[in-house]
């Protein structure tokens, strides 16, 4: 009788054979391969791709049309890096949609910074939805949150990329970047559901990708909240974020009792909210399952509205500095990231 | 990965005659091992242990090779149940009675590869008292099956089953499995006692690490290598919120390291070097984790976290698109957290051809 008798459960979700036993020969001679690396990976890391080029471009000109002819030194603060700072305004439960750029002040480092008001519509969106999708998202779940995603996605432009992660013990590309449409949601639906989530793991590296999309980078996440054994803790995560520059929005729906292997508390859903909120976007949570489509929605509608100020690093910046925008209109209040990364 | 076993079912209460549970075992003993567990897992636990008290008390005497092997079906085929289709709490009793009325000695008639391969896997003195021995492998076995689905509660009540306090190696793997728990589950009491009871747990081994590196059983091998008991020790250190600690006892790792154990010493260095503060974690160590295993997303995420603190944003964004299009992983991170628990784990099958 083999070890693996009748019957036998099926094992983890790795690939079959892709573990010798423990103690086997096989698994005790494969060797540790130093060295770093593959040459593919890192002379490609190191190079100035034409997508990060293609990104750079598209912000140039975004921000061109405001520089005065013939003015160096403001050409000079146009072609250097400038950190883009997304906001929404609100008054009430209502986005305030009128605002200028006399009606905002900024600061970095607790200073006032020189900024302009970007035209949001001539950014273009580089949007990666990454999605949970271990056991706990299966069924119904599934085709609602495909709904939503389609919906998302075929609202938005020619030159906005979209990109799919599917993040269960491990995150993978269900689709890398390109242009926007039904597709988004065909594959979230046609993706096996199981396993469980090494979710902070996913999003950093959903993160960390989002930087080979053209356009202002947005990470738009589905989760249950659960998380079993990623490495990443939340400082991890928090600053991958700061990194990419990336402005986070995550969907949240209750844990489906029934899937849990590894107990969950609330803290998986506590640590998205943060995310979120530090990077100037927002948690929408769910009670039910048929309000998804309705979620996704309601990002998008803020993404139609938000505001974006660009300002010019100062050179004495370094680290993390924090970020605060004020609006000058009674009753107004702001959401914006609470800071950036100086290098 | 599957649900965890159990859940979900419903068993029914009713009870159990003595003659269909004399079937169970008979059918364990005769190879239906699945299927004469999942019977045995269709009715409380309650609910069995009169009639395998009845079973027990015919039996012949245990220091006879039928008396031994009957007994041992009766523990294993609750074992299975549990380890598969969970459900109740580990039925501690219905596992444990049958062995604790087995002898300490050999049966005469039990051959003796037996006993060669279990001092293969133990070392001798540890393997001299058979019930111990038989204790000890059946509690591990169904434990760590539950672990490898990461079913943590189920895989504690096993072990708490088996009597961590009388066998080193059950209280090593509780040790260790608090120590997940304490890293994932927030269980954040358990930090300094997982990492108390592991040191005492491996100061009590009774093997030597000449045994240990030569043994199959990942326990064993674990409890005899000083690198895993460092690593194991900064883990948590880090929980407890002492990088600085953990980087000392990750420095107290000696080279070579063995290979399950690579992707593991990377990351902890890593994580202390961060937390101590970011931009602090060494890339060459984490580029030979991922050069190692390409495909763990533990390992590729904490290069890409560095390569991000350092400022290398482009160079982390390839290596994530790179990962991203894996269609395959390993896990030497998950692997080291959950002592490299399998679906099907060796002991158990040991227990079961010494059963049939």
């Amino acid at each position: 009788m083999t070890a693996r008798g009748e019957n036998a459960p099926p094992s983890a979700s790795r690939p079959e054979g892709s573990k010798p036993p423990f103690g086997s020969p096989a698994e005790r001679s494969r060797p540790v391969s130093s060295g770093g690396l593959s040459r593919r990976t890192l002379p490609a890391a190191l190079r100035r791709d034409r997508r990060r080029r293609l990104r750079s471009a598209a912000l140039l000109a975004a921000l061109t049309p405001a520089v005065a002819p013939g003015d160096a030194l403001s050409q000079f603060r146009v072609e250097t890096r400038a950190v883009l700072v997304d906001v929404s305004a609100f008054r009430g439960s209502e986005p305030v949609e009128d605002l200028s750029r006399d009606d905002f002040a900024l600061f970095a480092a607790g200073a006032p910074v020189e900024f302009r008001l970007v035209d949001r519509d001539s950014l273009a969106l580089a949007v990666l939805f990454a999605m949970d999708v271990s056991a706990s998202t299966a069924g119904d779940r599934r085709r609602r949150l495909a709904e939503g995603a389609t919906l998302f996605a075929s609202s938005l432009g020619e030159r906005d990329s979209c990109g799919v992660v599917a993040i269960s013990m491990a995150a993978r590309w269900l689709r890398p970047f390109g242009p926007c449409g039904p597709e988004v949601g065909r594959r979230l639906r046609r993706t096996a559901a199981g396993g469980p989530t090494a979710l902070r793991d996913g999003i950093l590296l959903s993160l960390a990708a989002l930087r080979g999309g053209s356009g202002r980078g947005v990470l738009l996440a589905f989760t249950d909240g659960d998380d079993n054994l990623s490495w990443a803790g939340e400082p991890e995560v928090l600053r991958s974020m700061q990194a990419a520059e990336a402005l986070v929005y995550a969907v949240i729906a209750p844990p489906h009792r029934a899937s849990r292997s590894v107990d969950s508390d609330d803290r998986g859903r506590e640590f998205l909210r943060r995310l979120s909120e530090e990077s100037g976007g927002r948690t929408v949570e769910v009670r039910d399952d048929r309000n998804l489509t309705a979620a996704f929605r309601e990002i998008l509608d803020e993404l139609r509205v938000r505001y974006v100020l660009a300002f010019t690093p100062p050179p004495e910046h370094r680290g993390f500095v924090p970020l605060r925008v004020e609006v000058e209109r009674r009753g107004v209040r702001v959401r914006a990231r609470s800071g950036y990364t100086a290098r | 990965m599957p649900r965890p076993p159990g859940r979900g079912r419903r068993v029914r209460s009713r009870g159990v005659a003595p003659g269909e549970y004399a079937e169970w075992v008979a059918g364990y003993r005769e190879g239906r091992f699945v299927e004469s567990a999942r019977r045995a897992s269709e009715v409380r636990p309650e609910d069995a242990i009169p009639a395998q008290r009845a079973f027990l008390d015919g039996c012949p005497p245990p220091e006879t090779p039928v008396g031994f092997r009957q007994r041992l079906a009766s523990a294993l085929l609750h074992a299975e149940a549990a380890a598969r289709f969970g459900g109740a709490p580990a039925p501690g009793r219905l596992t444990s009675r049958p062995i604790r009325s087995l002898e300490e000695g050999w049966p005469p008639g039990i051959a003796p590869e037996f006993r060669e391969e279990a001092e293969r896997s133990w070392g001798r003195s540890a393997s001299g008292d058979l019930r111990r021995l038989v204790n000890r492998e059946l509690h591990l076995a169904a434990g760590r099956m539950l672990l490898s689905r990461l079913d943590l509660g189920g895989a504690q009540a096993v072990f708490a089953a088996g009597g961590p306090r009388s066998d080193p190696a059950l209280a090593w793997q509780q040790a260790a499995l608090d120590l997940l728990g304490a890293r994932y589950l927030r269980q954040d009491h358990l930090w300094k006692e997982g990492g108390s009871a592991l040191v005492r747990a491996v100061r009590r081994r009774g093997w030597s690490r000449e045994e240990a590196a030569a043994s199959d059983r990942a326990t064993a091998w674990a409890m005899g290598t000083p690198a895993d008991l460092h690593l194991r020790t900064a883990l948590a250190e880090l929980g407890q919120g002492d990088p600085a600690a953990a980087e000392r006892s990750v420095a107290r790792v000696a080279e070579p390291v063995p290979r399950r154990l690579l992707a593991p010493l990377r990351l902890l260095a890593a994580e202390s070097a961060m937390r101590r503060r970011p931009g602090e974690a060494e890339i060459p160590p984490l580029r030979e984790a991922v050069g190692a295993f390409p495909s763990s997303p533990a390992a590729v995420a904490a290069l890409v976290a560095a390569m991000q603190d350092r400022g290398l944003a482009d160079a982390a964004a390839e290596l994530a698109g790179d990962f991203l299009s894996r269609r395959s992983y390993e896990t030497p991170w998950l692997d080291f957290l959950t002592t490299w628990a399998e679906a099907e784990e060796p002991g158990l099958s040991w227990l079961r051809r010494l059963a049939v």
